[in-house]
């Protein structure tokens, strides 16, 4: 019953910020604004370009408001633009090197886990930061953002096959990080 | 690494945005909103300017009522103001020697004999209207004091004015005697209409009702044109929202 009503209040508020009232734009804006902000952090680092980023998404949002058919939710709906926003602001800089596509067969090789439950979040952040533009950008849709390889590759414009490559180095080559930084952890 | 670990640990992350961050976006999207009022706005102004002409050239198109200088004189009610009534200079146009200077010396003795029988009858027709009432002859002048005041013939014009349907040529060639019979008979017309309504002004009466039909006609198109405006606000409100 409380879901529903929840529901039904921002619809009412999605229709009210459709309409340009600022007071509902503000609220929903206040409601998403953190989490959208974390979203374009996980892709550009720093955090004012990743705050502008978000600004220019959240401009996207409410100027385009009225195409939103209350089909999925808003939420899954405003961070898809911000992701494409991010990737765009990739794309122009040109910062996506795409590496050699791995066969088929080596691509089912599972990488042992290694636990990194002990290890802070934005030490992890850190380490994704590292990560080739490209890389990180498959990585974060495929592992956080949970997009398909289909989707993926359709967003950035690449084959299924790349974007699950990308992926799988991304994996490995973070999967080093993170054992490097428990060493030194250890040491400490 | 155990993916599901991360996304979690990602998606539960807020990072809280610059206190001026809403400020920024509230900006930008004002700046948006006062730009696409801009061109609806032009439109409006359009709108209103093709109103205000319409309103001012359409009646003046369709209006096919011809403004004479004597209705514009009669639109102001002027105070009513005994003149003295002058009806020398008609008793004088009437006399022989005025005739001789109008006829031709040639067509003199040709209509000599129709003059004479012209002029016993006018003298009749004269002698009774001599007879009516000069208060009756006093209100026709009445109607434009100022003019009878100038003009010494004012009279004349009075009635000429009052039953423009019996205008007199003033042609020299004109036998005088028919003249003065045309304008005898157009004085007992007055005469009798001023008689069966004393109190009704039928030009006034014609002009008012003029002013009446033009007045309704006018509302007609403004009512139209207010109209055309209201469904284009209505529209422009619409694209507005539309927009935003």
């Amino acid at each position: 019953m409380k879901v529903i009503q929840l529901y039904t209040n921002e619809k009412k508020l999605i229709e009210k910020a459709a309409a340009g009232d600022r007071k509902a734009q503000r609220r929903l804006y206040d409601k998403h604004a953190g989490k959208m902000l974390s979203v374009c952090r996980q892709y550009i680092s720093p955090i004012e370009t990743a705050e502008e980023l978000m600004l220019n998404g959240f401009f996207k949002v409410f100027t385009k408001l009225d195409t939103f058919q209350h089909e999925g939710s808003f939420e899954g709906w405003v961070r898809r633009i911000m992701i494409r926003e991010c990737l765009n602001s990739l794309r122009k800089k040109d910062l996506f090197k795409w590496s050699q596509e791995i066969e088929e067969e080596r691509l089912e090789d599972e990488v042992p886990d290694e636990s990194e439950e002990d290890l802070p979040l934005h030490l992890i952040q850190e380490c994704i930061d590292r990560l080739p533009d490209g890389y990180k950008s498959v990585f974060v849709m495929f592992a956080i953002d949970g997009l398909k390889h289909r989707e993926i590759a359709t967003m950035l414009d690449i084959s299924e096959n790349t974007s699950k490559t990308q992926f799988r180095k991304a994996r490995l080559m973070l999967q080093e990080q993170l054992i490097e930084l428990k060493k030194k952890r250890h040491e400490a | 690494m155990k993916l599901n670990n991360i996304k979690d640990k990602f998606n539960d992350r807020e990072i809280q945005p610059g206190a001026d961050s809403w400020e920024k976006l509230s900006q930008r999207l004002d700046r948006t909103d006062a730009q696409s009022k801009k061109p609806i706005l032009l439109w409006l102004t359009a709108a209103a300017a093709v109103l205000v002409l319409g309103l001012t050239t359409v009646p003046s198109l369709f209006s096919h009522t011809d403004v004479t200088p004597l209705d514009r004189q009669m639109v102001i009610e002027t105070p009513e103001v005994e003149t003295p009534l002058r009806r020398e200079p008609y008793f004088e146009s009437n006399s022989p020697e005025s005739v001789k200077e109008t006829v031709p010396e040639v067509a003199r003795e040709k209509e000599a004999i129709a003059t004479v029988e012209n002029t016993t009858k006018a003298t009749q027709k004269t002698a009774e209207t001599k007879k009516a009432p000069i208060s009756s002859i006093q209100d026709i002048a009445l109607e434009q004091p100022e003019k009878a005041a100038v003009h010494p013939t004012t009279l004349q014009t009075g009635v000429a004015q009052a039953a423009p349907e019996v205008l007199v040529p003033t042609e020299p060639q004109t036998p005088f005697n028919e003249a003065n019979a045309l304008l005898d008979k157009a004085l007992k017309q007055v005469q009798g209409k001023e008689a069966m309504a004393t109190t009704i002004n039928p030009t006034k009466l014609l002009r008012e009702t003029e002013w009446d039909l033009e007045a309704q006609r006018h509302n007609r198109l403004e009512n139209t044109l207010l109209d055309g405006l209201g469904r284009l606000k209505r529209e422009a409100v619409a694209l507005i929202d539309r927009n935003q």
